[in-house]
């Protein structure tokens, strides 16, 4: 507690630290302004819950005399809104994760934005991504640069010409061209041309221990089809993707599906997708499961999936899936894709910092 | 012991990219060859431990490529090629202990302290120094290395140097 009590007296000595908290909000002013331009209406919902997402992705952080928990992400109350019949919404909040260790890009309390468009699939969320990273770019590089010329008349040349300027920014000595359209690569294509391993091959979990041994990682017939692909993915693929452009990397298998919805041309991959800027992974998105049977199938599977692991272990959210059942047309929730970026992250490649606590200096 | 070979872990960062599976990224130095590479172990992936053991020896001089150390309990000698002790070369004190890393009864690598303290030997009286950096000047140390320092900083006054930088860190009170 010593340390943190201290960490204004870091901020009032280092100017970058107290430039960053400009930063920050300059971003979060053109998110907002994005937004409203696309007709998104910026919602709120609960950090205290009664029943959060079980994916053990993560551990959750739990109120024990209350039998609550700090959400790990606001999804599931955001779907219920859509199921209440909202369309095209938006939320900024606080989220919290436990991760029990402590690295550069990971904090306990972060901040997420999340965005939901109504009758779209996850290429449309693609898209979104591209064009909502370079309008913050544009505003950010307008602040910067155009502030102190503006003059009479001047304006607008200006502008422009700055506009024209800066697609790429500098990220750890790199430069990094933000201009769309962004490279795109499916995850089948990726352990290809990578690590070269057949995916549609790898899915079942023979023929992954069997590559991994001929690859010459340790496989024990504990390790669990994610491990062996995380394996492969963390060694051979993530570090040669190519860093000079953001990168969508799309279509993961589907035993990586989390909440989103199976390809219908090709039961082994699921419509999700991540994008990546200079090596930091930004955000996560999906066609919606917007499927309640489906739904309650995995959200049972990961409470097994918790058990195994010795997590926390609670009762789903059946009012969540009652929403996917229900509402708001007789169909359930409807088509919609959706996705999660993490706002400390993207003040990061705008900062060019290397580490989440530079952004968020007062966490803990 | 990895692929054979004795590595140091110089970095480790914990991953957790998916359905509570959990990595770690490392970064390993082959203690005989020097070089680093990257890789990631799941979480609970058993390696043999190296047989490297880590001895204090005394450094006794440089010859040609060579560094020679001695232990100073068995007189055992040991040597070890300069490009081995990386940025700690200019640091380093004749007579001086260090701790070295011995595998196979061979010296393979040094095990570099933080920081060191060397007597500063020369410094030009009166010097200005340069103010746009903030007033330093630059001195010669007893090993021969010159780094900057603060106009405060006299001759015959012992300072600390970071190994992994070379740069001054501060003034020590004898």
């Amino acid at each position: 507690m010593q340390e943190i009590n201290r960490t204004w007296k870091k901020i009032k000595r280092s100017r970058r630290l107290k430039e960053n908290f400009y930063q920050k909000a300059k971003i979060l002013t053109a998110l907002r302004e994005f937004f409203a331009k696309e007709n998104f209406l910026e919602i709120d919902t609960p950090n205290l819950v009664s029943a959060p997402d079980p994916n053990p992705f993560n551990e959750i952080f739990k109120i024990e005399e209350k039998n609550l928990f700090l959400a790990p992400s606001p999804e599931f109350f955001i779907k219920k809104l859509l199921a209440a019949g909202l369309k095209n919404v938006y939320q900024i909040t606080k989220s919290y994760r436990d991760w029990q260790e402590n690295d550069p890009t990971h904090l306990n309390e972060f901040t997420i934005l999340e965005w939901y468009r109504t009758g779209a699939d996850y290429t449309e969320l693609m898209r979104d991504c591209e064009n909502l990273v370079n309008f913050i770019w544009e505003r950010l590089s307008l602040v910067q640069s155009a502030t102190p010329r503006l003059r009479s008349g001047q304006e607008c040349k200006v502008q422009s010409y700055n506009l024209k300027l800066k697609t790429s920014l500098i990220y750890q000595d790199k430069q990094i061209n933000l201009a769309p359209p962004w490279t795109r690569i499916s995850c089948k294509e990726a352990f290809k041309r990578y690590a070269n391993v057949n995916l549609d091959e790898f899915i079942d979990i023979n023929n992954a221990r069997k590559v991994c041994r001929e690859k010459g990682y340790q496989v024990s017939l504990e390790n669990s089809w994610e491990e062996l692909y995380h394996q492969i993915f963390l060694n051979e693929v993530e570090p040669k993707l190519p860093k000079e452009q953001p990168l969508i990397l799309y279509d993961y298998p589907a035993p990586l599906a989390a909440l989103s919805k199976i390809k219908e041309s090709n039961s082994r991959y699921a419509e999700r997708f991540e994008f990546y800027i200079g090596g930091l992974e930004l955000g996560n998105g999906y066609s919606e499961l917007t499927d309640s049977n489906e739904q309650e199938k995995r959200l049972r599977q990961d409470l097994e999936i918790r058990k195994i692991k010795k997590m926390q272990v609670f009762d789903y959210d059946h009012d969540f899936v009652d929403a996917l059942k229900e509402g708001p047309g007789r169909a359930g929730m409807g088509k919609t894709a959706g996705i999660a970026v993490g706002i400390d992250r993207l003040v990061m490649l705008f900062t060019d910092s290397s580490d989440i606590h530079e952004v968020t200096p007062m966490s803990v | 012991m990895f692929r054979d070979t004795p590595h140091i872990v110089v970095e480790k960062t914990f991953v957790s990219p998916g359905k509570g599976s959990a990595f770690y990224r490392t970064k390993l130095k082959n203690i005989k060859s020097g070089s680093v590479l990257e890789f990631t172990f799941k979480s609970g992936e058993k390696l043999e431990e190296a047989s490297v053991e880590v001895q204090e020896l005394q450094y006794l001089y440089q010859e040609g490529d060579l560094l020679s150390f001695m232990n100073p309990g068995t007189y055992e000698q040991f040597s070890l090629p300069k490009d081995m002790a990386g940025g700690l070369l200019p640091l380093m004190k004749e007579g001086e202990g260090y701790q070295v890393y011995v595998f196979d009864q061979k010296a393979i690598a040094i095990r570099p302290p933080l920081k060191v303290f060397l007597k500063v030997t020369h410094s030009e009286a009166g010097a200005k120094g340069n103010t746009v950096t903030g007033a330093t000047k630059e001195v010669e140390l007893e090993t021969g290395h010159k780094v900057l320092v603060p106009l405060f900083i006299k001759e015959g006054d012992t300072v600390s140097v970071n190994v992994d930088s070379g740069q001054y860190v501060e003034r020590i009170q004898t």
